[in-house]
């Protein structure tokens, strides 16, 4: 099953959220989550490009 | 006439001279040669792709100052954390006014947001040199510099444009000596390098800009 996830330290940018703004949220004091109930494998391309641009590299996933 | 208005009279005489109108219009609308410029100025005012071809073929920037980016890509990829650091943690943060934007309220510098400006900063970059000149690029060089004033970022946020350039010019010299560095043994591919960033640089200034000034700029 295609999933994504963080791993590590989070500066809270809100950048991931940015580029891939169907798949994850920024939530003010909290940080970037995932949204529930997407279909992950249809923005594959948009997960990449978020992970790209993550500056600590904590955007994980296996598609 | 009062003392100010006579002060003023001889700083500017010539607005002291009586006012005639000149009885030519502006041709610019008949003349074909002015309408050609009068269409471009327009156009390149509205349009960013218009602009941006304009800019381009002004400076000369071609396909091949295109390939020169990519190939200076290894250089940057492999030195992007020193660049940003030292931009940031050391240029940046120890300028007197540079570092006014990144203090907290008591004066300190506020790590943590430097870092977030330094991670955005690093997207620009890596987004320059995807090398990709469309419009949702050039769109982003606009909004970027659009956010430094409150036309589209916080309402009291002001950079002064004389801090950008500074930054600009600081990262280009930065960005040359270190490829004067890495390719001292190849000078050809340094001028190649070199040129092509050159010109890029003064298309992105101009389009950072556009929203620091009036449509005539
Ligand atoms: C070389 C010129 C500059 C570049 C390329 C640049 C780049 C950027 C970028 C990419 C952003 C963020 C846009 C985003 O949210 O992704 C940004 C925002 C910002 N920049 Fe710059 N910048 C430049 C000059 C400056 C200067 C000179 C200062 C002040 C000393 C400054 C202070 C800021 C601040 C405070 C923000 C935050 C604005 C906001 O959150 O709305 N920048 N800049
Ligand atoms: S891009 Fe990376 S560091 Fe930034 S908020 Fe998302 S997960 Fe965190």
């Amino acid at each position: 099953m295609p999933l994504v996830w963080f791993e590590g330290d989070c500066i809270k940018c809100a950048m991931c959220a940015e580029e891939a703004p169907k798949v994850f949220v920024f939530v003010e004091n909290v940080g970037p989550q995932v949204k529930t109930e997407i279909d992950i494998a249809a923005h594959g391309e948009d997960i990449k490009r978020a992970a790209q641009f993550c500056p600590t590299g904590c955007i994980k996933y296996s598609l | 006439m009062s003392i100010m208005s006579n002060a003023y009279m001889k700083m500017f005489p010539m607005e002291a001279e009586k006012k005639m109108p000149s009885g030519k219009r502006n041709s610019a609308l008949e003349v074909p040669e002015f309408n050609k410029a009068w269409n471009l100025y327009r156009d390149t005012s509205l349009d960013i792709m218009k602009r941006y071809e304009y800019m381009a073929q002004c400076v000369d920037f071609t396909d091949k100052d295109t390939e020169a980016i990519k190939e200076s890509k290894d250089i940057i990829a492999a030195n992007l954390k020193a660049i940003l650091d030292h931009i940031y943690y050391e240029k940046l943060i120890n300028d007197p006014w540079l570092s006014r934007w990144f203090r907290d309220e008591n004066g300190k510098i506020a790590k943590e947001y430097v870092d977030i400006r330094r991670a955005r900063q690093q997207r620009f970059l890596l987004k320059v040199l995807e090398c990709k000149w469309d419009e949702e690029f050039w769109n982003f060089v606009r909004w970027v510099g659009a956010v430094h004033v409150p036309i589209f970022g916080f309402e009291d946020l002001y950079i002064p444009v004389r801090l950008n350039l500074a930054l600009w010019g600081y990262i280009h010299q930065y960005l040359f000596n270190l490829f004067a560095r890495e390719l001292k043994n190849d000078p050809e591919k340094l001028r190649r390098i070199t040129t092509a960033w050159t010109k890029l640089f003064w298309i992105i200034i101009d389009i950072y800009h556009i929203d620091y000034f009036g449509i005539w700029m």
